[in-house]
């Protein structure tokens, strides 16, 4: 029986992103969150005693220049040297683009497969033979796994790969490859990396994604981590344990404010779910977005004071914990109680309103909005597409609900004491 | 809506008011009120009456929150509701029980009127209409915001879009380069970007310090080792030096120990001699000084003077001080106390004066009067008065109702009778329920025109209208049940068919399918199956069966049928290679033919089902067409003919409707007829009019029942008097019987008292008060010279005792003085004093006398302890006397000296000689010479110094280079730290982004919306606000008008009108709002307000509008014209004004009813 790990897209780093600075933010924790992970992967390995580590691609972040990364990682292989634990690596699409991946001269316990063609290389003691080709630029779109050697008879065969398992959508189309295709290829199993989401899709051969070890922004939440996968006797898997390697854990928490009437009622249900994942998380930093929905009277004065609610939030989260809980954000999901043909019965002048408002045209941008788009980093409009071009029906009868909540409640609450 | 009348319970200053506003054409209440009389209490309370209370209130001053309630009856023209409001978060509506009542059932008055919209649509107080004119002013009058905010009750639009904008502001200012929060957290991502480049590490950076660290260290180490090899060498040498002299020392110490020959002594003996003889020393000093204080002391006790005697008499001493206070103060007491006595003294015989009486004893043969009973004789005289009132009172009132009944009984009599038989009133009766008829007669004969007309109606749709109603009555139509189960059948047969061609036509297109499947898959491989693989594989062993048969029957092998044998092997592997290689293909071809098989079979299934329900279905048409042919040329499917007997069963109904109709139209009319008749006869009149009659008939009676209902009402009075008349004698009576009992009881009790029955009653009361002041006065002289006696004894007590103990302990001074006591007092208590002072010092010298005593006796058993002690420790160093203890100790302290130093001495050998022991450092210290050691020595330190240099400077290059790279590892950090920095910037720049996209959209629509609305709303609301303007300042001004504003065109303002004075018919002058008095100002947005609800008006439904005191700044002729527009208002709704003026109260009168003014002050 022996056990090895599956790690892939470390991302080492890495920033985390999406969060906005304060005061009193504990940056040090994230900032080293994606080199703790793989510190964890590290003393995982060797409490553990396991017999190798793979890493199936995207060690590195593509655009991070800096060489004290590359330091670093060989600090890391290092102790697993010393412990005599062999570590086989695949560059992926990020590590192709890295000026780390060039110039960094790895420790001897550290294979990388070549980029040129599939190799197979078989463990010094074990009977294991990995199989892997890394990318040798950042997009390669022909199907890798295609020409990966055939199984060595009366070995472990593990394929090393960093692909888009059936083309998924919005993750590139890198070294695509199919499950029916792996599955056939004969080897007992395929350690995957690139689709940062751990899934197991096949077992007996194994078809597996790890996930990343730390997720960098509130799209990725959960825990993230490695698998320990154990190999009996008669070379079959008999095992495949998810191990958490994450240091901050990021969560879209909803919040229901259906029927609530009193900003006490929201900001006391965000405690609680505050409280309740904090809990969920372990002890490690919470990164967090709060998402309020329901149907609820305060919709109009939650959307008009959005920027006030979303410092409520964030002042909670730093009450409770302010070295556990960062929070990203404020999305607001709400819905109005008020019918709009109940309300345009009322008078004139709010029929008049609420019928302009169906005629409102978010793609239409005003003067100001130009002008910001002209300010700003390209990254920052990129991020910001749904606002400024909301795309089909539900992102722009979200963005016609939010203006219109904005505009009633300014109507509303805009009296002679102000 | 309106309010009929307000009901408050319990709210702010308000208890138990209820406030009624009565309804007329000009619904316009005014309520007045002072300061503090709670006008805003009840614009609020209305408010939270409507709407429910808020979570928190101030209206709770008076009532607690639990128990205020505000109520209100309100109506709509159609119907009212009752009802309270309580505080709470549920269930506050309540019925005039008290009971829960439906939101619903108030909102159904309310309407879509929101809390918010009424309050600032409906409730105008002196603040909204200012801060409304200012508005005028601060919107410096553009139009839109003007209009948007009037018909929005008086939200300012301005101000909301001003507010967005601010917040917008703070996030992103345009170009400028103000320091708002998106332009500071991009600034921030460049900031952390540079910090990023100017940190980041390169390889060859880290490499090329690294070859520096790897050459320093290198250099550094093998100068390290020259130095350390020089440097033990000097210390080996010098320690060779320093070993010389202590190997001489040790030799020394060595022989000095051998000399001393006192015997082995514990540590402690030094110690134990000197404790010995310090004890013994110690001893006898204190023995010689304790003897001499003991004498000191017996000398002094032997001094003291005696005290035994007064001592003993110290209990009563003491007794006696503690109570010459009260001795002094009895003395005073007796003085006082006759004082007094003579005072009442003196005043009683005043009071027997007055009762004329000679002496005491006089007095105290009369009977005491005590201070109850003397109440009680009052009591009885005030009851004999009020009873004496009470019996005239009665006897008054006797004598008026007595002069009623006669008056009534007087226009009894002048009353005629009135004449109305039986029989006219038997025959009324008979109208009056044939009238009732007629009523209802009228609605049969409306319902039957309508029978009539929908009859018609359904017979053309039926299309039986050319028919005689007879025949259509029996047509012979089949049961709808019948027809209903025809049309369940069409249409199951209809869906089979449909399914069953469905299935078909599926299962042909599923076969066209597998065939191009299986045409797709045989382009591929060809088409093998195991049994061509079995077939293959016989035909080649049968044939190799045939050649190895020729083989062993040694007959020739043909080489075409080798050839013949090798294709057979290749066929057959070359089938078993196609069904291995491509067994999943062929796998599935084979799949899908029988696939295509079983899809065939089901095929033809499908057709025969197909063809069976097509022949139902010509059974069905041929069982349908004989059920549905009732009708020539008319041709039923199952759904309409359905739908046809429906309406044909409608019609028959219709039908018997209609005959029944027409029989109870006649019965009615001939019952009418017979009245006629009747009546004429009755009433004795040609009319031919029933109508006409029946109203005569009507008015006879209702004169007959005039007259009677007087004569009625006069017996009734009659009788109530008579009733009263009756009382009032019983009341008279029973007066006259308490007045009775009251003086018997007077009678008795002066009789008692012995009094002078003849006195009047208030003489004799008088009596009996003096009487009572004199016995009171009696009895406090008693009481006083009773206690003059006490205390004469108490004072004699005293004085005999205090001159007993004068002549026991004060022999020589003189007798005690009764009047002085305090004198010889106080000497006795000093003589006291000073004895127990020398009782204290005499035992206090016993006690130390006893104690040097004691003393004086443990020092002689210390001295004879510490003399065996010494003896014992002789012993021990083997002396004879105790003069020779302090040699041996100095020799013991000698020989510890001694070994100590041997010790020292051992101790830095064993630490010279290191690893190579003590005997080889003596052995090699003794071979070498001192002075070529020290020559030795200097050489060794020149050396070193100048490695030392070389190695401190390898040190320092790699200090250096370590210290780089400590720095290149500190930057790399900072480059990550300053990403991460950077990325939570970027984060900032985006969420601030995303709000300001919106704000900007809200803003940018509202302003669209204020100019759309202008656009739309300008025209009416130009023209009634100037309309209300005009009214509102008595013509001063014209109207108002739009116009563009002269410092920006794009805007349009508003303006005032008013008549030239040069040319009044021709164009008015303009003036713009921040040019008008503020008076005008404030009149100018009423109008606004009042044209904003005025046109809200005209397509919603009434709701009150309630107008807090809003003429601060109006003059007399103003207010008159606020209430002649305001009551031209209360066409259309409910107006009601709050007022603190009273002249605007008053005002009021001129324009409403008194019953439509409240005061409520």
């Amino acid at each position: 029986m022996f056990t090895f790990i599956h790690a892939a897209d470390i991302h080492l780093d890495s920033p985390l992103t999406g969060l906005s600075q304060h005061d009193e933010a504990p940056t040090e924790t994230i900032r080293v969150a994606t080199r703790a992970a793989l510190t964890r992967l590290v003393d995982f390995a060797i409490t553990e005693a396991v017999d190798f580590v793979l890493i199936a691609g995207d060690l590195y972040d593509g655009d991070w220049k800096d060489f004290g990364t590359g330091i670093s990682f060989n600090n890391e292989m290092r102790r697993l040297e010393s412990q005599q634990i062999p570590v086989y690596l695949i560059y992926g699409n990020h590590d192709a683009e890295s000026r780390v991946t060039k110039s960094l001269k790895l420790q001897d316990n550290v294979h990388v497969f070549s980029t040129k063609q599939a190799e197979t290389v078989h463990h010094p003691t074990l009977p294991v033979s990995v199989h892997g080709q890394g990318f040798a630029t950042q997009s390669v779109t022909e199907n890798l796994a295609e020409n990966y050697p055939a199984p060595t008879e009366n070995r472990y065969n593990i394929g090393l790969l960093h692909t888009n398992l059936g083309d998924r959508e919005g993750h590139g189309n890198y070294a695509p490859s199919s499950l029916p295709q792996l599955v056939a290829h004969g080897y007992d199993y395929w350690a995957l990396g690139h689709i940062h989401i751990r899934e197991i899709h096949h077992k007996h051969p194994h078809v597996v994604y790890s996930g990343n070890t730390q997720g960098r922004h509130v799209k990725e939440t959960g825990p993230k981590g490695c698998y320990l996968i154990t190999v009996d006797d008669d070379l079959e898997t008999s095992n495949c344990e998810f191990v958490t390697l994450d240091s901050v854990r990021w969560e879209n928490l909803g919040v229901d404010c259906g029927g609530m009437s009193t900003e006490h009622q929201v900001l006391e249900a965000v405690r609680n779910r505050l409280n309740a994942a904090l809990t969920d998380a372990d002890g490690r930093l919470l990164a967090v977005r709060i998402t309020l929905t329901g149907n609820t009277e305060l919709h109009e004065v939650l959307h008009a004071e959005h920027s006030r609610f979303r410092a409520e939030c964030q002042s909670i989260g730093l009450d409770i914990d302010a070295e556990l809980i960062w929070v990203e954000g404020l999305r607001l999901k709400t819905r109005t109680l008020i019918n709009p043909e109940e309300l345009a019965k009322q008078d004139d002048l709010t029929a008049f309103v609420l019928d302009a408002l169906k005629a409102f045209d978010p793609n239409t941008l005003p003067a100001a909005v130009e002008t910001l788009v002209r300010k700003i980093p390209p990254e920052a409009t990129r991020a910001l597409q749904s606002s400024l071009r909301p795309q089909g029906e539900p992102e722009t009868e979200t963005m016609r609900d939010e203006i219109s909540a904005i505009v009633l409640q300014a109507i509303a609450t805009s009296d002679s004491a102000e | 809506m309106r309010f009929d009348s307000l009901n408050i319970p319990a709210f702010g200053p308000f208890t138990s008011c209820s406030y009624s506003f009565e309804s007329s054409s000009h619904d316009l209440h005014v309520i007045y009120g002072p300061n503090e009389a709670g006008k805003s209490s009840l614009l609020r309370g209305i408010h939270h009456l409507l709407y429910g209370f808020p979570a928190s209130t101030d209206d709770d001053f008076l009532h607690e929150y639990k128990k205020l309630r505000i109520g209100a009856t309100v109506s709509d023209g159609k119907q009212s509701l009752t009802f309270l409001r309580k505080k709470g978060n549920v269930g506050t509506l309540l019925d005039e029980k008290q009971n829960t009542i439906d939101e619903g059932r108030l909102k159904a008055f309310c309407g879509s009127v929101s809390p918010d919209f009424f309050s600032h649509m409906f409730g105008l107080s002196t603040e909204t209409l200012r801060s409304g004119a200012d508005s005028l002013l601060s919107a410096k009058g553009e139009l839109g915001a003007l209009l948007f905010a009037a018909s929005a009750g008086g939200s300012p639009i301005e101000s909301a879009i001003q507010k967005l904008q601010a917040e917008a502001d703070k996030l992103f200012a345009g170009n400028g380069r103000k320091a708002n929060t998106i332009v500071t957290a991009y600034a921030a991502v460049k900031e952390h970007e540079k910090v990023v480049r100017a940190n980041t590490l390169s390889p060859s950076d880290w490499k090329k310090l690294n070859q520096e660290i790897e050459s320093a260290q290198r250099d550094f180490d093998l100068k390290d080792e020259q130095l350390n090899n020089r440097r033990m060498r000097q210390t080996r040498v010098e320690n060779l030096l320093k070993a010389i002299p202590l190997i001489h020392d040790l030799k020394t110490t060595h022989a000095a120990l051998a000399t001393i020959a006192l015997p082995d002594l514990p540590s402690d003996f030094p110690a134990r001699v000197t404790e010995a003889n310090s004890t013994l020393t110690n001893a006898a000093a204190l023995i010689t000084e304790h003897e001499s204080i003991l004498l000191s002391k017996q000398s002094r006790l032997a001094e003291i003077e005696p005290f035994e005697s007064i001592i003993r008499d110290a209990p009563e001493l003491d007794s006696l001080h503690q109570t010459i206070t009260q001795h002094l103060q009895d003395l005073q007491n007796v003085e006082d106390l006759a004082v007094k006595l003579k005072q009442l003294q003196r005043e009683q015989e005043v009071q027997l004066q007055n009762l004329e009486l000679t002496d005491r004893v006089n007095l105290t043969s009369l009977p005491n009067v005590g201070k109850q009973q003397l109440l009680g004789i009052r009591q009885l005289v005030e009851s004999i008065a009020k009873v004496e009132r009470e019996r005239d009172q009665a006897q008054r009132d006797l004598n008026g109702t007595t002069r009623s009944v006669d008056k009534q009984q007087e226009k009894l009599a002048a009353l005629g009778e009135a004449k109305v038989n039986d029989s006219l009133r038997q025959l009324s009766s008979e109208v009056e329920e044939h009238n009732k008829n007629s009523k209802v007669a009228a609605t049969w004969l409306n319902k039957h025109d309508d029978n009539k007309v929908a009859f018609q109606q359904l017979a053309n749709q039926l299309g039986i209208a050319d028919l005689n109603p007879d025949e259509a009555r029996k047509i012979q139509v089949p049961a709808l049940t019948v027809v209903q189960q025809f049309q369940k059948d069409e249409s199951q047969i209809k869906e089979d068919l449909r399914l069953s061609q469905k299935k078909l036509d599926d299962l042909k297109a599923l076969a066209v399918e597998i065939e191009a499947e299986i045409r797709c898959g045989s382009d591929d491989v060809a088409v093998v199956t195991e049994q061509d693989l079995l077939d293959a594989r016989t035909a080649r062993d049968e044939h190799w069966n045939q050649i190895s048969q020729k083989w062993v029957d040694k007959n020739p092998v043909e080489i075409e049928e080798r050839k013949a044998f090798s294709l057979k092997i290749v066929q057959s592997d070359d089938i078993a290679d196609t069904l291995r290689d491509h067994a999943e293909t062929l796998g599935k071809i084979t799949t899908l033919k029988h696939r295509l098989e079983s899809n065939t079979v089901k095929q033809k299934q499908a057709d025969q089902v197909v063809d069976r329900i097509k022949e139902k279905q010509t059974i069905f048409e041929t069982e349908w067409r004989q059920q549905s042919s009732f009708l020539p040329e008319r041709h039923f499917i199952p759904t309409e003919l359905a739908a046809w007997l429906v309406v044909y069963e409608n019609w028959l109904t219709l039908d018997a409707d209609i005959s029944k109709l027409e029989n109870k139209l006649d019965a009615h009319q001939e019952k009418e007829h017979n009245l006629r008749g009747a009546l004429q006869k009755s009433l004795q009149r040609d009319d031919e009019s029933y109508a006409i009659l029946s109203n005569c008939l009507t008015n006879t009676l209702i004169e007959a029942e005039s007259v009677n209902g007087e004569r009625k009402a006069i017996r009734v009075d009659i009788e109530t008097l008579n009733a009263d008349l009756s009382v009032q004698k019983e009341a008279l009576a029973h007066a006259e019987q308490r007045l009775e009992r009251a003086l018997g009881d007077w009678a008795e009790s002066i009789a008692d008292l012995k009094i002078n029955g003849s006195a009047s009653r208030n003489i004799a009361l008088n009596q009996l008060e003096e009487r009572h002041t004199a016995h009171v006065t009696d009895r406090k002289i008693s009481e006083c010279a009773e206690q003059v006696e006490s205390l004469a004894q108490r004072i004699g007590k005293y004085t005999e005792e205090l001159e007993i103990f004068r002549d026991r302990h004060l022999p020589d001074s003189p007798v005690l003085d009764p009047a002085n006591p305090d004198i010889a007092e106080k000497r006795l208590a000093e003589l006291l004093a000073s004895a127990q002072v020398r009782r204290t010092e005499h035992e206090t010298l016993r006690g130390d006398i006893d104690q040097v005593v004691e003393t004086v006796r443990a020092k002689e058993r210390a001295k004879d302890a510490a003399t065996t002690q010494i003896q014992k420790l002789m012993a021990e160093a083997k002396i004879s006397s105790p003069e020779g203890l302090l040699d041996s100790i100095t020799q013991f302290e000698n020989r510890q000296h001694q070994q100590q130093k041997l010790d020292v001495t051992n101790a830095a050998l064993i630490n010279l000689a290191g690893s190579m022991g003590v005997e080889a450092l003596i052995k090699e210290a003794d071979a070498e010479e001192s002075d070529s050691l020290h020559v030795e020595v200097r050489t060794l330190t020149e050396e070193i110094e100048g490695l030392q240099d070389h190695r401190d400077g390898a040190r320092d290059v790699l200090n250096e280079a370590m210290k780089t790279r400590a720095n290149l590892e500190k930057a790399t950090d900072d480059a990550a730290l300053a990403k991460q920095f950077s990325a939570n910037s970027l984060a900032s720049v985006i969420t601030q982004s995303e709000r300001f996209i919106r704000l900007q959209h809200s803003i940018s629509f509202l302003r669209a919306q204020v100019e759309a609305y202008r656009k739309k709303s300008q025209g009416p609301m130009i023209e009634k606000t100037s309309q209300f303007f005009s009214t509102l300042t008595n013509g001063t001004f014209c109207g108002v008008g739009a116009q563009q504003d002269d410092d920006d065109p794009d805007q349009i303002v508003l303006v005032a009108l008013r008549d030239s004075i040069d040319d009044p018919s021709g164009t008015p002058e303009t003036l713009k709002t921040q040019a008008l008095s503020e008076g005008t100002r404030d009149q100018l947005y009423l109008a606004l307000r009042m044209a904003a609800i005025d046109i809200h008006l005209e397509h919603h439904a009434p709701m009150p509008l309630i107008l807090d005191d809003v003429l601060m700044t109006f003059d007399d002729t103003r207010s008159k014209a606020f209430f002649h527009l305001i009551k031209e208002l209360s066409l259309k709704t409910q107006v009601i004004v709050f007022t603190h003026h009273l002249h605007t109260a008053k005002m009021a009168e001129d324009f409403l009813p008194t019953g439509q003014i409240l005061d409520i002050s």
